[in-house]
This record gives structure tokens, sequence and C-alpha cells, in this order.
């Protein structure tokens, strides 16, 4: 038999055309990926905890107070923030400035204020109540505002702020938790899909120790000082008479003041905080566990609630999803399909096996040759068929 | 065992060498490197971190001294004036008490005047006490300064905890009767009324001394009763305030700066430590801060010094530094725990604590110890049947047979004693019975010389001479007189050294038990007993006269004599009344400050000494 040309041709029409839009395939898909932010959480929670007590402590408590209110100015509510501050520092009776807290000896902000809400306070800051905020085992009366209420769309920043040590951060002169402790709580979050992305800070003595052994996944940790440094105090307010503000957190305010809601800072300025000749001590960080690229992690996706609008210039056609079934309609359905249906977690990111049905998260785009080598495995396929056909 | 056999003969020079041992390294303490800087202890503290907020001016605090010592007035109702004008709550209480015990024993009276700034935002559970005493022949000026002050806390709202300003008369039995009227007990021989007014308990105190016009510099005063001490933290906050404001801060008068020659420096650290030694010996304390301490309130006191050459620094700075260390313990959440109880110090940058300060003193017990365990094992091989050739190398002081003369020494007996086995027949005795006896003897000596004073009065009427000769004789005669009827119980040989090892090891535990509670006293009197004991011998030998010539010069009485002769430098005829002197002060502490200094010679160190002394008069013969 003579070499038909037409299955030749038609072999290379295929090649070309498929090969072309595979190509615009991936072109579309980094084109769409630039316009969207990157981290797929949809609400922002912090827990910022000061551990300790006593009136020489007064620098823990304006630490959290002052984090706190870049937190709430960044746009996180009231609601989606719990503040656990052991002691009472603006009350308390040696305190020349009653009602008031300061982080500066210019007294320039009074980071208590008349609308802080305290949900954890005194003697209620306790390991135990901070591990059962994590991991949600609260007893059924606790109230919603002593609840950390997440799902696993939420990005929490965690910031704990007192005296510290080699693998342990101590509460309130009474106990202390142990880094060991601290994982297990994380990783109890992440199997009960408590959170989305976790950025962990800490600001005491030795803190690198402290996330040493996390191991549960999308968690970012920021210390303040190496196992073996000392965090130091910055300055001495004299008019109240005690250490004001920690030189980390100091320096993270700064950093802080310059960010506004919706600025494009990324985590990566954020390690460069507060270097070591500023600082005295040096700060560690973890970003292992993350699966993002710090440079492309934004501030905002931990200190903010930023919901941006992003207006695209294509269009696409959403499949209707044979799934989900009409609300009106489910109603009438009989209650044995409701408890038959079984219920599972939806997926939180696309890996390369699983089918996606959202927009721009298609990272995994296939390997263009793939493209090529299934087109020409199936005109070969084609050609054979239609030889013997033909033949 | 051989490797002991042969350190045996050599016991005495080990010995000798931990003595002096332990000597040097007591005085190598004060060396630059074995010594510690002082350092806080309690973070609470936060010394001199606050800015002062005393607004008053130098004439405005001298306009008011003179005002209170107007001497048309009573100091007392100028004060009440002067705090109620402040807006503080003010109270008296009168207290009696005697002052002298030995001729001219009359009860005297006084008055405290205290006012009580309330904590404007805690409730009235702790306070903080700044007493002022009230000079009675001179002025305390510290009063302008402290009014002032009252004035300005009163109108501040930081205080957590009540301020006391407690005005004192007549010295530690003003703050002594407020003290023990505060805190519901009773103590002879101060009888107080109870107080009208309380501030919850008392967290930690200082006490302000000003006897002139001005100030070049403050001397801090830190010794309490019976060795004790306040916390050391105490001592640190006082010594940064007073810094911070631009004064000069000694201890016991010593400024002790770091010296370039490293002779000079420890000789000069040496001398400031020997001194704070020699105030601590007596047990006295030396300002009212030492009734505080009793009462477990950490307490200090600062007294003024002032030089015409050195100028003066100004009432307002030393307000300023009485405000600072108020604020700092202010800022106390608990009391002085944290720093150290027992230390010595070299200057006010250093310390030496009981960690290194008691080694040496070890060493130096230790080798009364090893001294009384050679004899032990002595007695051991002798008794083992073991070769005389151990005994053959045994030192000097050795070995005498000579029988004392038994009617001479009959005769020096004057005493009505109990015990009838006074003859040669004591041979028989086993040695356990003749320590026994021995001991309960010296001891019930001890209650005679305990109980003398009581007769005091009946002495000097019987003999017609002052009061103080009279308990001096006293003492001096029931002290010679213990001497002789200890001796007219004859030891023999095997009694004579049980008795020494027991007496040996009686003294190591006796010191060392001393030391941990006055270590000065403790260290004193090892220094004075530890190498004439060592080098003692039961039984009689060569130089016997000699041998009981030192034993007496350690005796109570003869140690006494040579301080006295110390301090009067020779000359005799103040040597006789600093005697007279030396022993009524230290009767009358014991009455009127219950130290225990007089109680413990009379009851345990006296007789301690009496069983050496019966030692040295045992009879028979040392085997050569």
């Amino acid at each position: 038999m003579h070499i038909n040309i037409t299955p030749l041709a038609f072999l290379l029409y295929i090649i070309s055309t498929s090969h072309a839009s595979l190509a615009k395939n991936t072109k579309v898909t980094q084109e769409v990926n630039k316009h969207f932010s990157g981290s797929s959480h949809t609400n922002n929670w912090a827990v910022l905890v000061c551990t300790s007590r006593f009136w020489f402590n007064y620098r823990h408590v304006a630490n959290a107070l002052s984090v706190y209110r870049s937190v709430k100015r960044l746009g996180i509510p009231d609601s989606q923030i719990i503040l656990m501050l052991a002691d009472d520092m603006a009350c308390n009776p040696r305190n020349p400035r009653p009602g008031k807290v300061y982080n500066n000896k210019d007294q320039a902000i009074d980071v208590y204020g008349s609308d802080v809400e305290v949900d954890y306070r005194g003697y209620e800051v306790t390991a135990e109540n901070f591990i059962r905020v994590l991991t949600g085992r609260l007893p059924a009366d606790a109230p919603r505002s002593k609840r950390l209420s997440t799902d696993d769309r939420s990005n929490i920043l965690v910031y704990m702020t007192g005296h510290g040590g080699e693998d342990f951060l101590k509460f309130q002169d009474a106990e202390e938790i142990s880094n060991v402790e601290l994982a297990d709580a994380f990783e109890q979050m992440w199997q009960r899909r408590r959170y989305h992305e976790l950025l962990f800070i800490i600001d005491t003595c030795q803190a690198v120790s402290m996330f040493k052994r996390f191991y549960s996944p999308n968690i970012m940790a920021i210390a303040s000082s190496q196992v073996g440094e000392d965090s130091l105090s910055h300055h001495v307010d004299p008019a109240i008479g005690v250490y004001i503000i920690d030189r980390y957190t100091y320096h993270l305010l700064e950093f802080l003041e310059r960010v506004s809601p919706g600025s494009k800072e990324t985590m990566e300025q954020l390690f460069k905080v507060c270097p070591k000749h500023q600082c005295i001590s040096t700060p560690g960080f973890s970003t292992h566990l993350f699966s993002r690229p710090i440079s492309r992690t934004l501030i905002s996706d931990f200190f903010g609630s930023v919901r941006d609008v992003d207006v695209t210039d294509w269009s696409f056609t959403a499949k209707p999803n044979p799934e989900v079934v009409d609300t009106n309609k489910r109603t009438k359905a009989s209650g044995n399909e409701s408890a038959n249906r079984r219920y599972s977690y939806s997926q939180q990111f696309v890996t390369k096996d699983s089918t996606s049905d959202r927009l721009g998260t298609v990272e995994n785009t296939p390997h263009p040759l793939v493209g090529i080598a299934s087109s020409i495995f199936l005109c070969l396929m084609v050609a054979t068929v239609m030889k013997t056909l033909i033949s | 065992m051989s490797g002991l056999k042969k350190l045996l003969p050599r016991v005495n020079k080990i010995c000798i060498l931990l003595y002096f041992g332990g000597i040097v390294g007591f005085l190598l303490l004060s060396h630059e490197g074995i010594r510690e800087n002082c350092y806080f202890s309690e973070n609470a503290l936060l010394p001199g971190l606050v800015d002062s907020k005393f607004s008053a001016s130098d004439d405005q605090i001298h306009n008011i001294n003179l005002d209170i010592l107007d001497p048309n007035s009573e100091v007392t109702d100028e004060l009440e004036k002067f705090m109620l004008r402040g807006g503080l709550e003010v109270y008296r209480q009168k207290f009696t008490f005697q002052e002298k015990f030995v001729g001219n024993a009359r009860i005297q009276n006084g008055t405290n005047i205290y006012g009580i700034v309330r904590a404007p935002r805690s409730a009235s559970t702790e306070c903080i006490v700044i007493n002022i005493p009230i000079l009675n022949n001179k002025h305390n000026f510290a009063m302008g300064i402290v009014l002032a002050l009252a004035k300005e806390m009163r109108k501040q709202f930081y205080w957590a905890k009540d301020v006391i300003f407690l005005f004192s008369e007549h010295g530690s039995f003003g703050a002594r009767a407020w003290l023990n009227a505060y805190h519901g007990i009773v103590s002879y021989p101060v009888s107080a009324n109870q107080l009208p007014a309380r501030a919850g308990s008392i967290q930690s105190a200082f006490t302000v001394h000003m006897e002139e016009d001005a100030v070049s510099f403050i001397n801090l005063l830190v010794e309490g009763y019976n060795g004790q001490l306040p916390n050391l933290d105490l001592f640190n906050v006082a010594v940064r305030l007073i810094k911070i404001h631009g004064m000069a801060v000694s201890v016991n008068y010593e400024f002790v700066p770091r010296q370039s020659s490293a002779m000079d420096d420890i000789k000069s650290h040496l001398g400031a430590t020997l001194k704070m030694m020699k105030k601590q010996v007596t047990g006295t304390s030396s300002g009212n801060h030492g009734e505080f301490i009793r009462h477990g309130i950490e307490a200090i006191t600062l007294q003024t010094v002032y030089n015409p050459q050195w100028g003066n620094a100004g009432f307002v700075r030393l307000g300023r530094v009485i405000e600072g260390i108020s604020r700092s313990l202010n800022n106390l959440l608990e009391r002085f725990h944290q720093s150290f109880f027992f230390y010595i110090l070299p200057s006010t940058d250093n310390y030496i604590s009981i960690g290194m300060y008691m080694p040496p003193l070890g060493l130096m017990l230790a080798a009364a110890a090893i001294k009384a365990l050679s004899l032990i094992l002595e007695a051991n091989y002798v008794n083992s049947e073991e070769t005389d050739k151990n005994e053959e190398t045994k030192k000097d002081s050795e070995t005498k047979e000579s029988v004392e003369d038994i009617d001479d020494i009959l005769k020096d007996m004057d005493s009505d004693y109990a015990n009838k086995e006074n003859d040669n027949k004591n041979s028989e005795a086993p040695p356990l019975q003749q320590i026994l006896i021995t001991m309960v003897t010296s001891h019930m000596m001890g209650f005679l010389v305990f109980y003398a004073p009581v007769f005091t009065e009946t002495w000097s009427q019987m003999f017609n001479c002052p009061q103080d000769i009279s308990i001096t004789l006293l003492l001096v005669t029931v002290h010679i007189a213990g001497m002789f009827i200890i001796t007219s119980y004859r030891l023999t040989l095997e009694g004579g050294k049980s008795l020494y090892v027991v007496s040996l090891l009686h003294q190591g535990i006796l010191f060392g038990v001393v030391a941990i509670i006055n270590f000065s006293l403790g260290m004193f009197l090892a220094v004075c007993y530890v190498l004439p004991t060592i080098l003692l011998q039961p039984g009689y030998m060569k130089f016997n006269l000699l041998r009981k010539f030192v034993a007496f010069l350690v005796s109570p009485l003869s140690i006494a004599a040579l301080i006295c002769l110390y301090t009067c430098n020779g000359n005799p005829a103040t040597v006789m009344s600093e005697f007279v002197n030396f022993h009524v002060t230290v009767y009358e502490q014991s009455q009127t400050q219950q130290s225990w200094l007089f109680d413990f010679i009379a009851l345990l160190l006296y007789p301690l000494w009496l069983q050496f002394w019966a030692i040295t008069s045992s009879e028979g013969e040392i085997l050569t």
C-alpha cells in the first residue's frame, strides 16, 4: 500500500492545534493567577496572649495591646480577636496613669483605650484555657466572645508574649506550656480544619525553641530571639517607672504603622524587621511548613481583614455542578435521602489527582509535552483505524 | 589502716595546719577575685526607674524643722500639727520602759506618735514604715524632710501600700513598744499601750537618722540583734538610690573603692569586713532597724554624716532618696525573700555570702574534730594491743610521770560540793561517770554565773560599793570559785582523755551552731579557743603551770580583760573602769535588748571552758 498523505496531514494539523491550544491554556492560567491574591482564605482571626502578671511585667501587657491595636486598625473586628491579658495594668494601684496603658515613653497612644475588649483576663489566662480556645474544646456555656470560631478558610494570627525559656513559655508564674503541647494543639487544629494558614509570632526569651516542634502544615513562625538569647526591653518610661515595651514588638509596631489596609507588603519584609543590631537578639523564622512562597504572602493575609474586589476583563462559562441540589427541591425530598447522604470535607487545595471546580485555583497545568504525546497517540490510533477501514 | 597509723603522730601538726588554713582562707575572702558583686535578686523592685516627684525646697524644710524644734512647744505636738495639716491620720501611743538594771533602775515614760498615709486604690492590707526617731538630747533634722514628703505622698495615687511615719522616742525602746503593740506581744522591760490604729502587715521599713543640719554622705547600718541582718536586696536598693541621686554612701563609715594595688585593695576590704564583724560580735543592733528585723520585717538605717570639708548635699536630695526607696518598696509584691539573709559586707558593692564564709570556719572546727577522732583511734590501737612504736613517735608536750600533791589541792577547795567522791579512789570510777559528773558540775556553775547578777544589790549593800563594781566582783568571784570547784573532782587519765574527746566535739558543735546564728561571734570564739584546746593534753606534764596559765588565758574572764586592755591601749587607770563597764554593759544588754551574749557566755561557754580547765588538772601518767 502506498502511504496516504491525508492521515499524516491530519495528524500534523491536530498536533499543531493541540499544542497551540494547550499553550494558550497555560498563559490564561497565569494571567488569572496574577489577578487573585494567591491565598484562598476568607476570614481573619487573631489570638493575642500576654502570659505574665505583676506590675514589673507591664511591658508584656503593652506588647499584646499594641499588636491588638494594629490588628484592629488593619481591619480584623473585635468579634474575631481573642485577647488574653494575665493582669490588669491599667487599674493596678501602682499605675500613675490609672485606666491607661502606654507603649512608648512619649505616651502618645493609650493602647488600652475605652474600646478595648479583653476576652480572657486575670487568672482566666491559663495554659488550659489557651489550648481550649485553640482547639475549640470549650464547655457548652462558653460565650461566643471567648470562642475561636474558625473554619478551614480562616487565617489566624497567634501572638504570644511573656517570659519564656528553652522549650517552654511561662503562664502567670504558676505553670508552663511546652513547645510539644503547642505543636500538638496546632495539629489538633489542623485535623479539625480550624485554620487555613497560621502565623505564629512569639516575643519572649529563647523564643525559637517554641516553634521548633511544629509539624502541621501551613504554619509560619517568627520568634524574637534564638535559643540561649534573651529578648530585651526597649526603654524605660521614667514617669511611670517601668520598662514599657520590648524591642522586637517595638520594631514590629514601627513596621506595622507603615502598613495600611490594602497595602502589598509581603512577609519577606516582615522578616527583615528588627535585625540583630537593633534587637540585640537574633530573630528566628520558620517557613518550611508553609506552602506558599513568602515573597508572595502578603502581610494583610494575617494582620488585616482584606476583602479585595478584583475586576477581570475575560469571561468563562461556569459549568453547573450536578451534585448541587436546588434548595427548594431539597425540602420536598424525602428524609431518607438526606439521612443517607454522606458528607465530606471539600478539598482545601487542589492536588494533581483531584478535579477542580473552583475558579482560578488551577495551579497545576499539565505539562505541554503530555498534551503533544497524547495527541500523537490519538492521531496514530485514528490513522490505524482509518487504514484498516480503507484497506 | 596503716596509713592512718602513720598520720596519728602528726595529728597535731595537721590540726594546726587546718586552723591556720581556716584563718588564711577567711582573710582571702576579701580578695578581689573571690568576693562577689552585689546584685538585685528581686525583679519587682525596679529601683530608681521612676522620676522623683519631691518638690519641696531646702528653705521650706528648714522652716519646718525650726517650727518643730521650737523650745516653747512639745515636739510631739508640733509633729501632730504638721501631719494633720498634711492630711494624714495621726495617733499617739504611750509606753514605759526600764533602761538601766544596774543601779539607778527606774521606770521611764515615753510617747510615740505616728501618721498613716492610706493607699488610695487598694485595701489597707500591707504597709511600709518610715521610722524617724526623736532624739532626746539632739535633734533629728530628718523630721522636716519626712513631713514635706508625707504631704506630697498624700496627694499622689500611685501608692499601693499604706505608709506609716513613725516618730519614736527613746531610741530602740520606742520602736520596740510600737512594734510589740502592733503585733500584740509583750516583752519585758518595755510595756506599751494598745495602738489606736493599724495598717495591715508591715512589708518593710527603714529608719532615718539625721543629727545635724546638713549632710555630706549617708552611712548605712545593717546589723540587727544577735547577728540578724536585713535582706541584701534592701541594702542594694538603698545603695542604688543614694548613688542615683548623687550622694556618697558608706557602710560602717568605710568607703572602700577598688584600688589598683592588690595589697591595698585586700587590706581595705579586709578592714571593712572585720569592722562589721566586730559590730556583730556583741549581738546588739546599731539602730532602730534591729527591732523591726526581730519581727521578721526587713529594715535598714540611713544615718547621715556631715563633714564641713566635704560640703552639704542638701535636704532635698535626701528627701528624693527617701522617696525613691519608698517607691521601690511600693513595687514589692511579697516580702523580701529572694536575696541573702546571711552575709558580710566588705564594701557597699560587694558581699561575702554564707556559702563563702562557712568553709574556713568549718576547717577550723574540723581541726578540733580531727583531734578528737585521732584520740579515739589512738585509744583503739592501744586497746587492741598494737605495738607501742606509734606512741614513741608522738610529739612534744608529752609524758612526764609525776604524782600530784593531793593535800595541796585539797586545801584549795572551799566549796560545799555535793558529790563526796573526792579521794584517790576515783581511779576506780568508769570514765563515763567521770565525764557525766564533770559536765553536770560545770553546767551547774554556769547556772550560778547566770543567776549571780540577781544578788547585785545585796552584794553592794554588804560590801558598801556601787552596783556596777559589785556586779563585776560578783561575776569574777563566781567564775574563780567555779574553777576551784571543778578541779576538786579529780579526773583520772582515762577520764581525762574521754572528757577531752567529748569536750572537743562539744566545742565543735557549739561554735558551729553559734556561727550559723551569729557568724562573727562563732568565728571569734573559734579563733580564740580552737588552737589552745587542740594543744591541750590530759594528764600531768612538764610545763604544767604554763599550760594552766594558757588555759586560763582563754577563760571568758581573761578574754574580757584582754579586750579591755586592747581598747584602752594599756592605760591602767582606764582599764579597770573599762572592765567594770564591760561587764555592766553585757549584762544590761541581755536584759534590756534581749541580746543573748551574756546568757550564752554564762550557760554554754563558761561550762565548756571549765571542762577544759578540769582536763588540765587531771591526774595520771601519760605513758611514753
